[in-house]
């Protein structure tokens, strides 16, 4: 099947994005999995001739928001304003259970979910900023604010080296 | 004239209009702080992508692609006991291969399928010709990598530059993309000789095997991290020394 044939093609760009925004792979995999299913119940709502790629990443980042919402985990649902003293609020407490991560895990673990998912699909998966901001529903604007507070915040925890 | 963040961000991002990346680069001659900030934007870039590129190169475990295939697609188990015996199973005989083992296969493989596919010297089309057993770049490719910019890519071109870096031999060496062919091309005398060519964007059936994987391989080649827009420009005006 073509549809089929699609989405596994995609699948390792998928994976990528997917292993951006969760830590580890075996997560990553996970929310592949539930992103595969939802598009194999779903099919009959994509539209031939539209980006399958979009319509992948955009279930995937849902179920992903979904999940991290569900799980209560302290992860920032914050808006843009008041992000940055969110972060430095509970630095300490996330900083010793993340020891084992890699420092780009630990600066991408540390940014509130809406930059997080915006340095993501702009500079991991190398999306156009419009395409980004259609997938994720939000105004060019509100995209292009994200990605800098984002980046000013991976800079900083990244330091020189960046 | 200052350039605010977001400007800056856009001008890393290939997110410009002609005339303000004229701006930019015109004002980084004079302004060292602004092509310092420019360049560890571009820095900064480059190592989230760098970081993440490997997992698209990974074999996709079992359990995802049994979901895709069509045999599979009526009956697969998908409850946690058959995801868990997954991941043991793929755990003891491991996650297929590493970047280097696929970057080696890419390299071997798709040079065949280029050279099969367009064949050498085929005439004023083929982005390729052949000089003294290898294989160089000619026509439109040639023409974009001695000319093209990676921070200025004209819209009409049909190539898009990656990444230039300088490889372990010395020499400097460009990744390009393409609809027709993707790869590597390296310095050599006046020619920009394939060290690497994967099919392009427009062959869904080796799309996976695109700027990603063409990124790994480029890391194992370059000595030092990629040249920023302004050496870039400079090796392009000396011609590629």
């Amino acid at each position: 099947m073509a549809f089929e044939q699609d989405l596994l093609e995609l699948l390792p760009r998928l994976r990528r994005f997917a292993r951006s925004l969760t830590r580890n792979i075996d997560d990553a995999d996970d929310l592949c999995q539930m992103a595969l299913e939802r598009a194999l119940n779903k099919r009959d709502q994509w539209q031939a001739g539209t980006r399958l790629d979009s319509w992948m990443y955009r279930i995937t980042r849902n179920i992903w928001i979904d999940t991290v919402r569900a799980a209560g985990r302290r992860e920032h649902v914050a808006n843009d304003d008041d992000a940055m003293a969110n972060v430095a609020g509970d630095d300490h407490q996330r900083m010793e259970s993340r020891m084992e991560l890699n420092d780009v895990d630990r600066a991408m673990d540390r940014l509130p979910i809406e930059q997080r998912e915006a340095v993501s699909l702009v500079l991991v998966e190398g999306f156009a900023y419009k395409e980004a901001a259609a997938l994720l529903d939000i105004p060019i604007g509100t995209l292009t604010s994200r990605l800098v507070r984002g980046r000013e915040a991976l800079q900083r925890e990244l330091g020189e080296a960046a | 004239m200052t350039f605010d963040d977001e400007m800056i961000m856009a001008y890393v991002d290939g997110e410009c209009d002609a005339v303000t990346i004229k701006r930019i680069e015109k004002a980084m001659e004079a302004d060292a702080a602004l092509a310092e900030q420019v360049s560890k934007a571009r820095a900064l870039r480059y190592k989230l992508a760098a970081f993440y590129a490997p997992v698209a190169e990974e074999a996709v475990p079992d359990r995802l692609t049994a979901m895709l295939t069509s045999a599979a697609t009526a009956n697969v188990e998908h409850s946690f006991t058959a995801r868990k015996a997954d991941q043991i199973h793929a755990k003891r005989h491991g996650r297929g291969f590493g970047i280097v083992q696929w970057g080696a296969m890419a390299a071997t493989l798709a040079l065949g399928i280029a050279v099969g596919q367009y064949g050498l010297g085929g005439g004023s089309d083929s982005p390729f010709a052949q000089q003294g057993g290898a294989l160089i770049a000619s026509g439109t490719l040639e023409h974009a990598l001695d000319k093209q910019l990676a921070s200025a890519q004209p819209d009409d071109s049909d190539y898009r530059i990656g990444l230039t870096f300088r490889a372990k031999a010395g020499n400097i060496c460009r990744s390009f993309t393409g609809e027709a062919v993707s790869g590597i091309g390296c310095r050599e005398g006046e020619n920009w000789k394939m060290v690497n060519t994967l099919p392009g964007g427009a062959q869904s059936d080796y799309r996976q095997a695109s700027s990603s994987a063409l990124n790994a391989i480029a890391a194992e080649m370059m000595t030092d991290a990629p040249v920023d827009a302004d050496t870039e420009r400079t090796l392009r005006d000396s011609g590629w020394d």
